[in-house]
Parts: C-alpha cells; sequence; structure tokens
C-alpha cells in the first residue's frame, strides 16, 4: 500500500512537471505570437501615419478645396486677426549644442 | 606443484605477453585519440566552432528604420515604413519553375525571368523588396517551400515634393546621401539586424520568418523648424513666379527674424524624392544656400544701416542727384529713375538711387564698408551645417580695384547666397542682431521624448536698435505707392523691403549680360515688430525683369497667406479692415430670418 502511494506520488509530481513544462511552452507561444501580432499592430500603425500624412498633403487639399468644394482663400477684411500668437520659445529651452548629438559633423 | 606451475606459465605465457602487447595497443590509441581530443576541443576549439557556425548559420543584415523628419507641429515629411521582402532558398525549392509560375504574377516579373533567378546556384536570393504589404501577406498564405517574406525597411516622402530640396533622400542602403538626409545621418539611420537563418546538415537553409540575431534599432526623430503651411505657400508662389516669367530657376526663404528659425526653404525647380532618378542631380540642389549670386540694389539697405550707425549719414539728409550718373573709375555708375536737383535719403532708398547710394558708401569708407560687410555676414558660411553651403564671395580690400567700393555699394563684385541676404535683412529686422539661422529644432526619441533641443543663438551684434529702427523706417518707404516695391504691399500691414536687379555675369566672357538678370525682393512685417522675413530670387526672369515686378509680388503673395496663418494682427489702416459685412456671413440677420 506505502508502495502505491509512493508510487502514485512520483507519477504526480512527473505529471506536474511534464504539465508546467508543457504548459511554458504553450505560454512562450502565445507570447510570440503576441509580440509578432504588436509588431504587426505597430507597422500598420505607422502605415498608416504616413498614408495619412499623404493624404494631408496641402496640395492634395488645396485642389480638393477649390476644384470640387468651390472653396476660394478669404479676400482682405474678411478675416481679422486681434491677437499675434508669437512663436517664441520658453525660456527654460537650454540651447543644445551638435555634440549633444553623440555626434559631430 | 613446481611442475604445474612451470606447465602453466608454459601454456599461458604467450598469451599473457600478446594480452599486454593488446592492451599497450589499445590504450596507445585511446591516448591517441584522448590527445586529438585535446587538441580539438581545447587548442582549436574556439576556431572550429567558429568554422562550424559558418558553415550551418547564415546571417543576413537587415536595417532599423530611419528616424522620422517632421515639420514644426508634427507633419510627417520623412519616415522608413517596414514593407515586406520576398527572399528565396533555392536549394529548398522542389520545383523552381511551378514556384516562379506562382509568384510571377504577385511581383509583376516574367515566369521565365524569375525561374531563371530561382535556378541559381546560390544559397540565398532577394527576388523583390519593399513590396506592397497585401502582396507580401500573400506569398505568405501560400507557403511555398524555398520562399519566405522578412519585414524591411523603406523610405517615404508622404508629402512628395514639398521641401525636397532641404530634406534630400536617403539611398536603398538607408543612408543619407543629400540634404538634412545626408547632414543627419548618425542621428537619423537606425542600428542594424541580423536574421539568423540555419543551414542543415545537407547544406540547405531552414526558413526562420520574423527570428532576428538582433532585431534592428529606429533611428532618433528630427524635429524642423520649417513650418509646411509656409512651405507649402511659399513653393506654390514661387512656381506660379517662374513658370509666368520664364525664369531658369528661383528661391525662397522665410524665417522668423528674431530668432533666425526658418520656416520655409522653397527652390523651384524641385523634385520628387520618392523618384529621385527621375530628375537630374541639377534639381537636386538647395538653391537657397548653394547659389551665388550679386544682391544688387538689396544690399544698398546694408551700407545705409552702416552708414547711420556711423553717423555719416543722418534722417532728413540730402544728395545731389549729379544728372542722374556719378562718375567712378573707369566709367560712371547711372540711375535708372529720373533725378533732378537734389534727392533724399529717403527717396535713395525708395527708388533706390545708384548715385545716392555710392555717395553713402563714400562717407562710409571702404574699410568701413568692408567691415560692415562682413559684421552682415557675407563671404562667409552662414553655420546652417548642411552639407554644399557657399560662403559666398567678398574679397578683402587688398583685392580690390578702385572702383570696387562704388561697385559694392549698388551691390556688385559680392557674391551672396539667398540666406545669407535673409540672414543680414533679419539683422536690420531685430534690431542689430546677427542670428545663426537654425532648421532643426529638437532630436526626440522612437517614443517621442526630446534627446536634444536647439534655439537661437546670436553671434554678434552689428548695428544698434535704433539704427536698425531707422533703417527699416527708410525701408518701408520702398513699399510705398512711388517705391520700386509697391507691389509688396499688403494692406493693413507695414512693409520694409529692398529690392534688386542684378546683371548677370557671363562666364564665358567674364562680363555682364545685357538680357539675363537675378531679380530679388527681401521683406519684413511688420516693420516695427516683425513676424516674418522672407527673401525671394528669381533667377533669369524673362520680360519685364526687375525686382519690383518679379520678385516682390511673391513676396505679397507668400507674405499676406503667412500672416494670416501665423495670426499676426495688422499693424496699420486697420479702420479700413473692419468686417465686410457683404462678403461675411456669419448668421443670417434677425430681420432676414423673420422675411
Amino acid at each position: 500500500m506505502r508502495r502505491l502511494a509512493w508510487a502514485a506520488l512520483i507519477a504526480g509530481i512527473a505529471a506536474a512537471s511534464v504539465w508546467q513544462h508543457l504548459d511554458l511552452v504553450r505560454v512562450g507561444y502565445d507570447l510570440e505570437r503576441l509580440r509578432d501580432e504588436r509588431t504587426q499592430l505597430l507597422g500598420q500603425h505607422h502605415a498608416l501615419l504616413i498614408e495619412q500624412a499623404s493624404l494631408e498633403s496641402l496640395d492634395r487639399i488645396e485642389t480638393i478645396a477649390v476644384r470640387e468644394l468651390g472653396l476660394r482663400s478669404p479676400r482682405p477684411g474678411q478675416v481679422v486677426v486681434v491677437r499675434r500668437e508669437s512663436p517664441s520659445l520658453p525660456g527654460e529651452i537650454r540651447v543644445a549644442q551638435e555634440g549633444d548629438l553623440g555626434f559631430r559633423p | 606443484m613446481g611442475s604445474a606451475r612451470e606447465v602453466r606459465r608454459a601454456r599461458w605465457g604467450p598469451i599473457r605477453w600478446r594480452v599486454w602487447l593488446i592492451g599497450l595497443i589499445v590504450t596507445a590509441g585511446f591516448g591517441l585519440i584522448g590527445v586529438r581530443l585535446v587538441v580539438l576541443h581545447v587548442i582549436k576549439g574556439p576556431d572550429l566552432a567558429r568554422r562550424a557556425e559558418r558553415q550551418h548559420l547564415r546571417n543576413v543584415p537587415l536595417e532599423g528604420g530611419r528616424g522620422m523628419i517632421l515639420d514644426r507641429n508634427g507633419a510627417i515629411l520623412a519616415a522608413s515604413l517596414d514593407l515586406p521582402s520576398v527572399y528565396a532558398l533555392p536549394p529548398q525549392m522542389e520545383d523552381p519553375a511551378a514556384t516562379a509560375r506562382r509568384l510571377a504574377e504577385l511581383l509583376g516579373e516574367s515566369p521565365r525571368e524569375l525561374a531563371g533567378r530561382l535556378s541559381e546556384h546560390k544559397g540565398f536570393v532577394w527576388l523583390a523588396r519593399g513590396v506592397d504589404p497585401r502582396i507580401g501577406r500573400e506569398i505568405q498564405r501560400l507557403s511555398l517551400p524555398g520562399v519566405g517574406v522578412v519585414p524591411e525597411s523603406q523610405r517615404m516622402y508622404p508629402k512628395r515634393r514639398l521641401l525636397a530640396n532641404l530634406i534630400g533622400f536617403a539611398g536603398v542602403d538607408h543612408r543619407g546621401l543629400e540634404g538634412l538626409e545626408l547632414r543627419y545621418d548618425p542621428v537619423l539611420r537606425g542600428g542594424k539586424g541580423w536574421l539568423l537563418l540555419d543551414r542543415d546538415g545537407a547544406g540547405r537553409y531552414l526558413l526562420a520568418s520574423g527570428i532576428y540575431g538582433t532585431a534592428p534599432e529606429r533611428g532618433r526623430n528630427l524635429v524642423l523648424t520649417i513650418d509646411e503651411v509656409i512651405q507649402y505657400i511659399a513653393e506654390r508662389e514661387l512656381a506660379k513666379a517662374v513658370q509666368a516669367s520664364g525664369a531658369a530657376s528661383g528661391s525662397v526663404i522665410a524665417l522668423e527674424p528674431r530668432t533666425g528659425a526658418i520656416y520655409a526653404m522653397a527652390v523651384y525647380p524641385s523634385f520628387n524624392p520618392n523618384a529621385v532618378s527621375a530628375a537630374s542631380p541639377e534639381a537636386w540642389r538647395n538653391r537657397v544656400i548653394t547659389d551665388l549670386f550679386e544682391p544688387g540694389s538689396s544690399l544698398k539697405a546694408i551700407v545705409v544701416a552702416a552708414a547711420l550707425e556711423e553717423g555719416v549719414i543722418h534722417a532728413g539728409d540730402r544728395f545731389p542727384c549729379l544728372e542722374g550718373a556719378i562718375p567712378v573709375a573707369g566709367g560712371a555708375i547711372r540711375d535708372t529713375h529720373p533725378c533732378a536737383g537734389e534727392i533724399s535719403l529717403e527717396d535713395v532708398v525708395r527708388r533706390s538711387s545708384n548715385v545716392g547710394v555710392v555717395q553713402i558708401a563714400r562717407r562710409l569708407g571702404p574699410s568701413r564698408l568692408y567691415r560692415y560687410l562682413e559684421d552682415f555676414g557675407f563671404g562667409r558660411s552662414t553655420e546652417l551645417g548642411l552639407q554644399g553651403e557657399s560662403p559666398g564671395l567678398l574679397r578683402p580690400p587688398s583685392a580690390w580695384s578702385p572702383r570696387s567700393p562704388d561697385s559694392l555699394a549698388i551691390g556688385q563684385e559680392v557674391g551672396v547666397t539667398g540666406l545669407q541676404l535673409a540672414r543680414a535683412f533679419a539683422a536690420i529686422a531685430n534690431g542689430g542682431w546677427l542670428m545663426r539661422p537654425y532648421v532643426v529644432a529638437e532630436v526626440r526619441d522612437e517614443s517621442g521624448n526630446t534627446l536634444a533641443r536647439f534655439g537661437p543663438q546670436v553671434l554678434r551684434r552689428v548695428i544698434s536698435g535704433e539704427t536698425g529702427a531707422a533703417t527699416a523706417r527708410l525701408l518701408t518707404g520702398v513699399t510705398d505707392p512711388e517705391g520700386t516695391a509697391h507691389r509688396a504691399a499688403i494692406g493693413g500691414y507695414t512693409v520694409a523691403g529692398k529690392t534688386g536687379t542684378a546683371q548677370k555675369i557671363d562666364p564665358r566672357t567674364g562680363r555682364y549680360t545685357g538680357g539675363k538678370v537675378v531679380a530679388s525682393f527681401v521683406g519684413f512685417v511688420p516693420a516695427e515688430d516683425p513676424a516674418l522675413l522672407v527673401a525671394v530670387v528669381i533667377d533669369e526672369p524673362k520680360g519685364d525683369a526687375w525686382g519690383g515686378t518679379i520678385a516682390a509680388p511673391v513676396f505679397r503673395a507668400i507674405a499676406q497667406d503667412a500672416l494670416r496663418y501665423l495670426r499676426v494682427p495688422p499693424d496699420r489702416d486697420t479702420a479700413r479692415l473692419r468686417l465686410d459685412p457683404e462678403s461675411v456671413r456669419v448668421g443670417a440677420p434677425v430681420a432676414e430670418k423673420a422675411a
């Protein structure tokens, strides 16, 4: 009886070990698949950003606006700017030198 | 007993000797094997391991994507995209002809040509690089033996021609070849990666799709000071002007005069960096920084600023007209506009009087004239840092002829680039500070974190703020109705600027040609607190070829749209700029609604 119990215990441990190993392999495959999927989705996102940039080309937009939608630039008097948006840079900006980039021309 | 032992010895003696011999041979054999093992594993081990690795592993180099180039608002101007590349391992193919037939249509190649490539005695062959992602997926779905697909980085310019001459382009090996792509190649270029392919004992490759020895690393992003909208406006108006005037080429630079940040750098003719080989190398040139020209009358603004700074002229001064011609060494310099009696300083600038400005330059003297031209940055690089930038041409006084000071006063005998001229005018506009122009604002990593930031840099002060303001006031006269650049005037804004029309020198004869000119206009607006400076240079326009007729309207068209875009309010005549009720319909009036 005792021998049987020992045999069952050893078989159980062996089975658990095999199951754990198989599960590790399965999780590894899942991880790899998800990593591939992530890479693919990032690539798609990047491709879509480039396509968006291409579609936002101003020559294309102006052509559509003028030829298809019949829009035109506002005449003097149709636009009144009341506040200037200064492009000045914030004070905390440190002026970087080219050496900061890790290379010199 | 003794005899039994002798009998045994007599029987076994020769056998024992043989056993010893065999034992010795076996031991020696094992000893040799042991020595050989030590030699192979310990002494030659590392070298043999390397050789074995070389035999069964093959590294296929892969490039990490180059970083993006963005405008100041984050619009993508250049980016790398991972596109599928298709490769073949011919030794693993069972039927190269059948494989070629299935791939030919997808890759747009003839089956015979493809089959020929698949039958080559090579272990690895690229079939197509950078194909459409849909085609890549389709080929992967086919699961053809010996055919694999890996992602490879390709350079794309989604805005096509926009800013092409500044951005430049990168080659198929992912190295920058022109423009910013070349200058900032070490920043933009990603780290190399390797695709590891394993080879079995028969020398056949085992496919390893997507398994990298080292994953390639993406490069860093550049954020420019360029504004896509202003760049587009500049390119659109420049192209119109060059085409309408039949000119050979043209360039425009727009910058923020207080900081030296470049908003736009337009060149015509240009090229599409997505199809570099379709354009001639001539079109790749960034003429704003490479092409030299004599500025002509544009330089008078610098001469007047220098004379005001030195106190040799003052507002209200008058100069004799000399009947429109002033004697100089070897002849005379004449005015193109009629003048009688005297001409005021304001009119010297407004009407671009050669006679007047030569007298001003003579009051200044040759050495001070040279010093100011040098201080304003002529004759040396602007330090923008791009390859191919010309330092310009400003000869030292020791190399001058007796006529040189008078010629320099009217913008001859000096070669400048569009950027140099713009920067010198920016110093007048911003109160005397000569700025280092810059086009790269930031370097960011892939996640958008800022790694380095670039800002305005003052090189030196060339004139005082008062002189700058006084010169700017004089330059506003140029865009008056009587000025040479009345076509540069913009309703509601005071525009300061100067026209230039310089004859070109024939390189064969070394003399000025009759018909060929460079027409230019440099202006800033609003004159007292400038937000924008635009320099327009048109090379060899035909017909009525003057800076005021060819270049000034381009300035107006660009500045008008750019000021509206930058939300710069008008600085004068605002009463006339009240909303026009006829043209603006925000909502229908109550009475109309009731009706």
